[in-house]
């Protein structure tokens, strides 16, 4: 899937003046991008389709931008935009999906029958937005911590190994385990809610 | 509480976790938290409540970007 925000963010740059928030463009984009993608390709819609979509919402959250800035009290810039983000996607994914996409009207049926009320993509847009940030921090964390370390969390609380086949597949001590497995989740949590606080 | 000398104590446990403690030490504390269980639950509650390491699990389960540990 191509970066979604690289055809908006040129124009973007010349109306934000504050480099946090370009920086903050650029973080929400990689990030709400390929949330919308997934959430449009569980309901129906085809990849191709479904990346149309991710490029919409972000030209018209773009396009939204200057009103943002002519706001008195605009306050942050993130959640601004994973609200305007969630609401055009939500339009838009409701709009698609009681319209024709192309010659295949039968495709159009089939997503209309899984059409589901705004609650509900609202609620599944904020869950996969969730899951992404968890995602997000969980990379940053294996990139920082020791291999082994890293596995310890994985083989027990992905993979559900209790601690002792840990350690033997690790050829560690359990101790080891218990202490590695919670150090990962320590910061991972922390990267998670240092995110939710820029916001 | 198990048969080893050392009691349960949150402060040497989050110690630990900073990776604060002299060899020793620690080795002593391995062995306690192997043996009792209310440690072992200690220390994830400590870094985070249950309902946030399942949500952890199933977000980073749900990806494909993470690979799995090698066989």
């Amino acid at each position: 899937m191509n970066n979604p925000h690289t055809a908006t963010r040129a124009s973007l740059i010349l109306r934000l003046q504050d480099a946090e928030d370009v920086a903050a463009w650029d973080e929400f984009a990689a990030i709400y991008g390929p949330v919308i993608y997934r959430v449009a390709t569980s309901r129906g819609f085809q990849a191709a389709d479904a990346e149309n979509v991710v490029q919409e919402v972000f030209l018209a959250v773009a396009n939204s931008v200057a009103k943002w800035l002519e706001r008195n009290d605009k306050g942050r810039f993130r959640p601004w935009l994973l609200r305007i983000a969630r609401n055009e996607a939500v339009d838009m994914l409701t709009e698609r999906a009681t319209r024709p996409l192309g010659r295949d009207g039968s495709a159009a049926e089939r997503i209309f029958v899984n059409l589901p009320a705004r609650d509900e993509l609202s609620g599944a847009l904020d869950l996969q937005y969730e899951r992404t940030v968890f995602r997000w921090a969980a990379e940053q964390v294996r990139e920082s911590v020791a291999e082994h370390t890293w596995d310890a969390f994985w083989l027990t609380n992905i993979e559900g190994l209790p601690a002792t086949e840990a350690a033997a597949r690790l050829k560690t001590r359990p101790g080891n385990i218990y202490f590695a497995r919670s150090r990962v989740m320590a910061r991972i949590k922390e990267l998670v809610e240092r995110f939710g606080d820029r916001q | 509480m198990n048969g080893n000398s050392l009691t349960c104590d949150d402060q040497l446990l989050l110690a630990m976790l900073r990776e604060e403690l002299p060899r020793d030490a620690g080795d002593d504390l391995l062995a306690h938290v192997e043996t009792c269980t209310l440690c072992q639950q200690r220390l994830n509650d400590l870094v985070a409540s249950g309902d946030e390491w399942k949500r952890a699990a199933a977000a980073i389960s749900s990806g494909a970007r993470l690979d799995k540990v090698p066989q």
